[in-house]
């Protein structure tokens, strides 16, 4: 981003003061999920299977990190529940075409599905929620409890500017 | 009493604060947003996806209204909505954030109408000043802020009075040079673009760090020339200016001739009041129109200054849009992708051989262009390879190969087109009565509406800098000339004039319907030229700032 500020990036910019004590909890290290994070822990899986070198989902904290964004403030409730809600209407599509839920398809129903979804507006847009937040976690200062051991930053030779954010947010 | 009580702390208020200040006036600036220093800012791209530095839109916000393909205006609350007009709620302002493209207006932007005459469903008309009347303004800027460049005749170079800029040019990027040559080869004249940005310390700041990262973020030196570092900080040292952050300013009082008292929300959210011999509004172009429509009384039953409906009319932004082109490392020699993965130096390249330009025999207005790389944010990054050449969305391997060429085997080069956005009737800023902040003061209203000359103008300069990227070899060329508003480039709404019936202000930016209130951020502008605002608001701050101390005696 640089100084002209576009409306179209501006979808981008839904956005967070992030108080110190929840800056540590940003994101959170889920052991057992519950939905709508199983169903989009397994969507991570499918998106960003491993290959070309691209660390795993987990290894960059994908769903803990996502977690902490529904509960943060700076991002607007109609985008938390759109989240929430694409599962929804996901296992709907599931269930008309497979019987089951997107969980228990095999990987190649399962990518039929997402090919099936993202043709539809409501699919590509949830699709690019999906992979926005991942990418966050992914490129984001690891600070935030995600990109652990910038493990996303190594995969893209990415270096950080300087100053880094410090454990301590500032933005009270 | 204060002498001065300044409302806003950005780039219309820190020349105020700075010169009153040092003459030995007491001013007191009152600043919506928190009081960050130079040690509160990172290198944290989700802080600025996060819009950590602008109101939570469920708090505060704005009802935008556009017109439909039927031609009906339709509101929608910027909560509900992508719109976001708030830029920077911080001591010092949006000026925190900017980029610092601190380019001059030319002599023709201050007559367009009597140059280049009216053009259709629009208000254009003369400033009341010329050129010269802001020059010596615009070279205290240059030395008091800051401003780093190296002065190349090009066919619309303004007048200087000083020969060159008071700090050389920032570290440049190999590409700089590969954008000359091509130039060169066009017969286009190309020069190092002037920035807000100190190079090394000086002014009692540090010098910059070349982080790779500077719009969109808070500089961690003070190189930048925000209005906090540059003037604010100086003018608290003499003791004679204080900042009261947290503290929204609601309503100005007056009697039929003298503004009398300003309110303010405290950060308690307590009602206190200021009174003040003077008082400056300058909180951004909306803003600062939305204060005095919300400031009635049995004098100004219309809203403050009102009394001629002319408060919030003409609202201007600035037209152009953005294109780029990629340049693949696969295409080039070894020795070039060294060149191109340099990190922290800045592109700092603009051309105006179109200022002006003929168009059906006829010579109109045109604009400028400047280039820069991509943002170096790495999400921002990565979301803009995530569909294919189909606009279809891609994931799995295509995408992971995706991300890593646009990483580590290319570079884009981006430019910005900057063109006069035409004030019209139906662009302007109102109230909505029926929609509240939280502190339950009605919201600003905007209407957007821009004319299809700007669209064109654009369009024109846009595929100038095609033939610059085509010349140096850039790929996958595109750009994006967009009828939207630069939302952070605002200005108009209290234009200044002669006339008392079509201006808010008179020529030194005092209002005509009041001794003591004065406007000096982007307010005043009747048109904006062809440049980013914020060195022409500074320049003008400055010359009002003089013409307040000449009241002091």
């Amino acid at each position: 981003m640089q100084r002209r500020k576009f409306i179209q990036y501006s979808v981008l910019l839904i956005g967070s003061t992030l108080f110190a004590d929840k800056i540590k909890l940003y994101s959170l290290h889920v052991k057992i999920l519950k939905e709508p994070f199983q169903t989009i822990a397994k969507i991570h899986d499918d998106l960003f299977t491993p290959s070309a070198g691209m660390p795993k989902p987990q290894d960059f904290n994908a769903i803990g990190f996502l977690e902490g964004v529904m509960r943060d403030p700076r991002v607007r409730d109609t985008q938390k529940e759109f989240i929430k809600d694409g599962v929804s209407w996901l296992n709907i599509v599931t269930n008309k075409i497979y019987r089951h839920n997107y969980i228990d398809l095999n990987s190649n129903q399962r990518e039929i599905i997402l090919q099936h979804i993202a043709s539809k507006e409501w699919g590509n847009d949830w699709l690019w929620y999906i992979i926005n937040h991942a990418f966050e976690a992914m490129l984001s200062d690891p600070v935030y409890g995600a990109n652990t051991n910038e493990i996303g930053w190594k995969w893209l030779d990415f270096i950080p500017g300087e100053p880094r954010p410090p454990r301590v947010n500032p933005y009270v | 009493m204060y002498d001065v009580c300044i409302i806003g702390s950005g780039a219309g208020a820190g020349p105020v604060a700075y010169e009153l200040a040092h003459n030995g006036q007491k001013v007191l600036v009152l600043e919506k947003g928190h009081y960050y220093t130079r040690e509160d800012f990172f290198k944290d791209e989700l802080a600025i996806r996060r819009d950590v530095y602008t109101p939570p839109l469920t708090q505060q916000q704005h009802v935008i209204q556009t017109q439909n393909e039927k031609g009906k205006w339709i509101s929608v609350q910027a909560k509900d909505s992508n719109w976001n007009f708030w830029n920077g709620s911080m001591v010092g302002g949006s000026s925190n954030l900017m980029s610092g493209y601190f380019l001059r207006l030319k002599p023709n932007d201050f007559k367009l109408k009597t140059v280049y005459g009216p053009i259709k469903d629009t208000n254009i008309v003369d400033w009341p000043i010329s050129y010269n009347d802001l020059e010596p303004y615009y070279d205290k800027v240059e030395k008091i802020v800051g401003v780093s460049g190296k002065v190349v005749q090009h066919p619309y170079m303004e007048p200087r009075s000083s020969k060159e800029f008071p700090f050389p040019p920032l570290w440049e990027q190999p590409i700089s040079s590969w954008i000359d040559n091509a130039c060169k080869k066009l017969d286009y004249h190309v020069f190092p673009t002037p920035r807000a940005i100190l190079p090394y310390p000086a002014l009692g700041r540090l010098g910059c760090s070349y982080s790779n990262f500077c719009g969109s973020y808070g500089c961690a030196t003070g190189a930048k020339g925000n209005a906090r570092s540059a003037l604010l900080d100086s003018a608290v040292k003499t003791g004679n200016c204080t900042i009261i952050s947290d503290a929204f300013a609601f309503k100005i009082d007056s009697d039929s001739k003298q503004a009398t008292k300003v309110s303010y929300f405290d950060k308690n959210n307590n009602i206190q009041n200021i009174q003040a011999k003077i008082f400056v509004v300058a909180c951004q172009a909306i803003e600062t129109s939305r204060l005095l429509l919300n400031s009635k009384n049995v004098h100004f039953p219309n809203g403050l200054l009102n009394n001629y409906n002319q408060v919030g009319k003409n609202l201007i932004f600035s037209a152009g849009g953005t294109g780029h082109g990629t340049f693949e490392f696969a295409n080039l020699q070894k020795s070039k992708h060294k060149d191109l993965m340099v990190r922290g130096a800045f592109v700092n390249r603009t051309i105006q051989d179109w200022y002006e330009f003929e168009n059906h025999g006829k010579k109109i207005k045109g604009g400028g262009i400047d280039f820069l790389y991509e943002g170096a944010n790495p999400t921002y990054r990565a979301m803009t390879q995530i569909y294919d050449k189909n606009s279809k969305l891609i994931w799995g391997i295509k995408l992971q190969q995706k991300l890593k060429h646009a990483f580590l085997s290319s570079r884009v080069l981006n430019f910005e087109i900057f063109n006069d956005w035409s004030p019209t009737d139906n662009c302007y800023v109102g109230v909505d009565e029926s929609v509240r902040d939280k502190w339950g003061i009605p919201v600003g209203l905007i209407r957007l509406n821009s004319n299809p000359h700007d669209e064109m103008v654009g369009n024109f300069l846009a595929q100038k800098a095609v033939n610059v990227l085509k010349q140096m070899g850039a790929i996958d060329i595109q750009t994006n000339i967009s009828p939207s508003p630069s939302t952070n480039l605002q200005a108009g709404g209290c234009r200044f004039g002669d006339d008392k019936k079509s201006s808010v202000l008179d020529k030194n930016c005092k209002a005509h319907a009041l001794d003591n209130l004065y406007v000096t951020d982007g307010s005043f502008m009747p048109t904006g030229g062809s440049v980013p605002y914020t060195f022409t608001i500074y320049a003008n701050s400055f010359r009002v700032a003089d013409v307040i101390k000449r009241r002091f005696g």
